[in-house]
């Protein structure tokens, strides 16, 4: 499965139930050393690898292979 | 009495001979060695609240911070050290190259100093916007991937930091213990115009970046130390996945540069020492070193001080200490023993009186031989998080339920997550008086949990003390009487009442 991480700082209590829900089963993180990011729009590290979105939703949706 | 405390960050307790050394490198620090044989070594000590600023607050205010609040600033309500020197009589100083205290987030820690020298440019130090395009090299090493970004906390900022860096003298060791050595023969020299001083030392290194200037940079691996795809900032995390993840060649790189960082404190460290023995002031000073955790260098899979479990690697930290009236000097000591108690141990040394309500326990008792027992329990964790507890033989670490919200109490509006951005308007905060230890009302407001692991884990660290043979799940009376020890020190401490749930203790709670 791929390896989902997201900022505790960068989701809101509803995104975190979204993560929580969703099959690809993405980890929360005290820190992801992020910060820039973090502070201004929503991510995820997938892989390792530092993907943007516009929302959390949007950003789940496109790695399950659906539409936002 | 004067007092002297060295906080060396990230020092790992298994990297120094004083503790076995139970590592592949022969790692130098031949300074430390000369102070710990003169001094009391204590085998079983441990931090408290973690990471770097909770612990200043044990340190510097005697609160064990990490049940009620995260990363943050000295209360209003706090009795912080300096300001407590003060009325004693002494002379206060700070050095640091700790650039935490001056982020958001934190402040408080170093108003009550009567001075405090502040060495810029460590980690992600705002301090040089320029050059705006720093070495290549530099920036691949520290995986620095944004170097033109203008948002918070941007590695590229190190880079620039050190741009100017030729001689291991530009390096922050080296001006720090500088620093404070100058510091001692400067204010030392006439004793009738300081007859007592307090001076604090914090040391940034060996704390990450592991970037050396030569020969430390090479003392310890037969790489290229400049080869870019050499990693010497290593993201946090499982070293297996993601992010964080390195090769062997890259984790052996990492471990070289540490263990290289270390021989060049030290070396500095040396010079602090030198300047005791040339002011003739061991015979009036306490000298207190230690550090505020420990960081993962592989150990178990992980890198850094990520969400992983409390291990020992972390948590067991090292401490020495100098008194001139104890007779233990060049002993070693088995009481169990916590970061907090720092706090009673320096005022008493200083003369002055330990506040009621903090959670420090002075060590002169122990330090003095009237007591060979200190304390049942040591307790240790990040806020949010897991609840660990020792008595010295096991450490017992105790998972929390990621569905149940913790509270933040503090007089601030804090960003519990994000501890260096701007702080965040809580709008579900009430305000009352929450707090087992002042009637000063605090802000109360919710934040999620996060769990390090699901399930609790035991360890007999007598006899595994690499913490490999977990012990918890098996039925053990042991585990049992850990777990009423964990609930004697939350109970003894008053722990907020809806944590209990939080962490599945709800039908064992005190009432």
């Amino acid at each position: 499965m791929t390896h989902v991480l997201y900022c505790l700082n960068n989701a809101s209590p509803s995104e975190r139930r979204l993560m929580a829900a969703s099959p690809l089963r993405p980890r929360p993180s005290r820190c992801l050393e992020r910060c820039s990011t973090c502070f201004e729009r929503p991510f995820l590290l997938v892989g390792g690898t530092l993907t943007l979105g516009e929302s959390h939703r949007a950003l789940l949706a496109g790695l399950e292979g659906g539409a936002p | 009495m004067n007092v002297l405390f060295i906080s060396i960050d990230s020092l790992n307790r298994h990297f120094l001979e004083a503790y076995g050394q139970s590592v592949e490198l022969a790692v130098a620090a031949p300074n430390l060695e000369r102070f710990a044989a003169k001094a009391a070594t204590f085998e079983r000590h441990y931090a408290g609240s973690l990471p770097c600023m909770p612990a200043r607050r044990e340190f510097f205010c005697g609160v064990q911070e990490f049940l009620w609040r995260p990363w943050g600033p000295v209360e209003p309500f706090d009795a912080p050290l300096p300001r407590l020197a003060r009325g004693a009589g002494a002379t206060t100083q700070l050095v640091t190259d700790h650039f935490h205290y001056f982020q958001h987030g934190s402040y408080g820690y170093v108003e009550d100093y009567h001075g405090f020298e502040f060495v810029r440019g460590h980690e992600y130090n705002a301090w040089k916007t320029a050059p705006r395009e720093p070495d290549k090299t530099l920036l691949e090493q520290i995986k620095a991937d944004d170097p033109t970004g203008l948002g918070f906390m941007n590695r590229a900022a190190y880079a620039r930091n050190v741009a100017g860096f030729t001689q291991e003298e530009d390096f922050f060791a080296a001006k720090v213990f500088r620093a404070a050595s100058s510091w001692l023969r400067e204010n030392t020299a006439h004793p009738e115009a300081h007859p007592k001083w307090f001076l604090a030392v914090d040391s940034f290194d060996v704390h990450e970046p592991f970037h050396l200037p030569e020969p430390y940079a090479s003392m310890y691996t037969d790489e290229d130390p400049t080869d870019p795809e050499l990693v010497n900032w290593p993201f946090y995390g499982r070293v297996g996945e993601g992010q964080s993840e390195l090769s062997e060649r890259q984790v052996a790189f990492v471990r070289a540069q540490y263990a290289g960082k270390l021989t060049m404190v030290d070396r500095w460290f040396g010079e602090l020492l030198d300047a005791l023995d040339g002011q003739g002031l061991w015979d009036n000073t306490m000298v207190v070193v230690t550090t505020d955790h420990g960081h993962y260098l592989g150990e178990g899979d992980w890198m850094g001080k990520p969400d992983a479990p409390l291990y020992n690697v972390l948590a067991h930290t090292p401490l020495f200490i100098w008194h001139p009236g104890s007779p233990l000097m060049g002993e070693r000591v088995g009481a169990l023993t916590a970061a907090v108690d720092l706090y009673a141990t320096m005022l008493e040394g200083l003369g002055a009186t330990v506040p009621p309500h903090v959670h420090s326990r002075s060590l002169l008792p122990l330090l003095k031989g009237e007591s060979e027992h200190h304390r049942d329990w040591a307790m240790y964790g990040y806020w949010g998080s897991t609840v660990n507890v020792t008595d010295g033989r096991y450490t017992y670490l105790h998972p929390c339920r990621p569905d149940v919200d913790i509270h933040c109490y503090s007089t601030m509006m804090l960003n519990p997550y994000g501890w260096f951005l701007p702080p965040k308007v809580q709008h579900g905060a009430t305000s009352g008086r929450f707090l087992p230890y002042t009637d000063a009302p605090v802000w109360r407001y919710p934040a999620p949990s996060l769990s390090r692991h699901n399930a609790p884990l035991l360890f007999d660290v007598r006899d595994d003390p690499a913490q490999m043979r977990n012990l918890a799940g098996q039925g053990l009376e042991v585990e049992a009487r850990m777990k009423r020890l964990l609930l004697e020190a939350l109970g003894e401490l008053r722990a907020p009442p809806e944590s209990y749930a939080r962490w599945g203790l709800g039908s064992m709670q005190t009432p």
